[in-house]
């Protein structure tokens, strides 16, 4: 019989990359919204708060900077974790974040499964919902900074490129931005804490653990694999300690409700947001 | 020796002098406005900017939208013959035109780029705004080192569906960034809403 009852799905450099980026994605939306409608009673209020003008856009700065940097590290870090050994197999792997024909496959048998058309698809270690959200980042970080640095140094961009891709690059930034916001708080955030499964919380990335009976359900192809190569034994994990549970909770509940504060209080002003 | 010219002879030549003198001075005056307004037009076209001898001096060209339209000639006062122009204030005509961020976040005010009266058509040779100096008569008052490639950055913010033929890398990046939100969220709010739905009904089932 199998001792395990919680399965450890994230490690610690994972949460704390996902702790990172949550807190350095929400200091730059109130930032960036603050600055789009400054010329708003909302936006007057954000910047009364944080300070005014200058040093809300001096703290976007820098998050905009370390988020990057952050990115940065995290990719040689993910370059270091793999298994260079085997490279076709840590790419292409069932371990592997790349997508791959299946998950096209599974994202299609899912919504079959909504109507009742199909059963439900067995996931491997990664849905295809997970790849997306992964590799939204790849898209989002570089294209934010790319048009960020060239606004914050319009001078100097206007001697590489012509001065009007500064106007081109204020509707990608700004579009962009706001893509990101309204999917992560209103498809990520909605739907991965708020389902009946997941009620109150989604504890995964916090806890880095997942009861096993969850798992089964959720990604029976995974856990299917793991008893097969004899290693869902050593992925075995504690449940959190109750304070640490109590901090994460809150600490979640928090960003969730600021993440939702920020799209509700933006939907009056969405015409500022266009340029 | 001839004797010096005397009395009557000094007298005609004195009125000689003075009429020359008029005549030369009323030529002299209508050369001195056309010499104030080549001067002018020197001192701006030669002030527009410094570059070294091994750049390359840049095109100065209008930004996308900014093209004088045409068969409209530049007026040095665009706005000779508006009625009551003394008693408005710009954004009474141009309201749209105050949408952009150097009005919204700088404070700019029109007259800060524009300039004081008259204020001459862009495509006008004295129109700071002119693409000749632009770049060193107003946007280096505040971005030191803006360079003609500069200048063409769109002040006044073009609405993007509207400028499909006259800008369109903005046109088309913006159709790009919609069509990318609306697919994305639709199709994912659907996907969200289903699986909310269905896992609900399984959920309740099971637990019955």
């Amino acid at each position: 019989m199998e001792a395990v009852i919680r399965v450890r799905r994230f490690s610690g450099i994972d949460r704390l990359t996902h702790l990172f980026l949550i807190v350095t994605f929400l200091i730059l939306a109130v930032t960036g919204a603050a600055q789009v409608v400054m010329h708003t009673d909302w936006g007057r209020q954000l910047l009364w708060l944080m300070g005014g003008y200058e040093q809300v856009k001096a703290v976007h700065v820098i998050a905009g900077w370390a988020m990057t940097i952050g990115f940065v590290v995290y990719i040689i870090m993910a370059l270091a974790r793999m298994d260079w050994s085997q490279p076709v197999r840590s790419l292409f792997g069932p371990d592997s974040l790349i997508p791959k024909w299946r998950d096209f496959k599974e994202f299609g048998q899912r919504f079959l499964w909504f109507v009742g058309l199909a059963k439900a698809p067995r996931f491997e270690r990664w849905t295809y919902l997970e790849k997306f959200d992964y590799w939204a980042v790849f898209w989002g970080i570089p294209l934010l900074f790319i048009t960020g640095l060239m606004m914050y140094y319009p001078v100097e961009t206007s001697r590489i490129l012509p001065g009007w891709t500064l106007n081109v690059a204020a509707v990608l930034h700004r579009a962009e931005a706001v893509l990101a916001l309204v999917y992560i708080v209103l498809i990520h955030l909605v739907f991965n804490h708020f389902r009946r499964s997941t009620f109150p919380l989604n504890e995964t990335m916090f806890s880095g653990g997942v009861p096993l009976d969850h798992l089964e359900q959720e990604k029976p192809d995974w856990v299917a694999r793991l008893r097969k190569q004899g290693r869902l034994a050593r992925m075995g994990v504690a449940a959190p300690v109750l304070w640490f549970r109590a901090v994460y909770l809150l600490f979640a509940y928090a960003m969730i409700a600021f993440g939702l504060y920020l799209v509700l209080a933006a939907l009056p002003y969405a015409r500022s947001f266009h340029p | 020796m001839r004797p010096a010219a005397t009395g009557p002879a000094r007298g005609h030549a004195g009125w000689f002098l003075l009429a020359g003198l008029l005549l030369l001075s009323g030529a002299a005056s209508a050369q001195t406005a056309a010499d104030d307004a080549l001067r002018r037009y020197r001192d701006q076209i030669q002030s527009s900017a410094y570059y070294d001898p091994s750049d390359q001096v840049p095109e100065l060209r209008y930004g996308p939208t900014q093209e004088a339209r045409p068969g409209l000639a530049p007026k040095k006062d665009a706005h000779v013959g508006v009625k009551g122009y003394g008693r408005r204030s710009c954004e009474r005509c141009h309201e749209e035109q105050t949408n952009n961020i150097h009005t919204l976040r700088a404070n700019n005010t029109c007259r800060q780029c524009h300039g004081e009266e008259p204020i001459a058509s862009s495509a006008h040779y004295f129109s700071p705004m002119n693409p000749v100096r632009r770049h060193a008569y107003v946007c280096a008052k505040c971005h030191e080192g803006s360079s003609a490639s500069f200048a063409t950055y769109v002040v006044h913010a073009p609405i993007p569906s509207e400028h499909r033929g006259d800008f369109p890398a903005l046109y088309w990046a913006d159709v790009f960034m919609y069509a990318l939100i609306v697919s994305v969220m639709v199709v994912f709010l659907v996907h969200g809403v289903g699986w909310w739905t269905r896992e609900w009904f399984v959920k309740r089932k099971s637990e019955d």
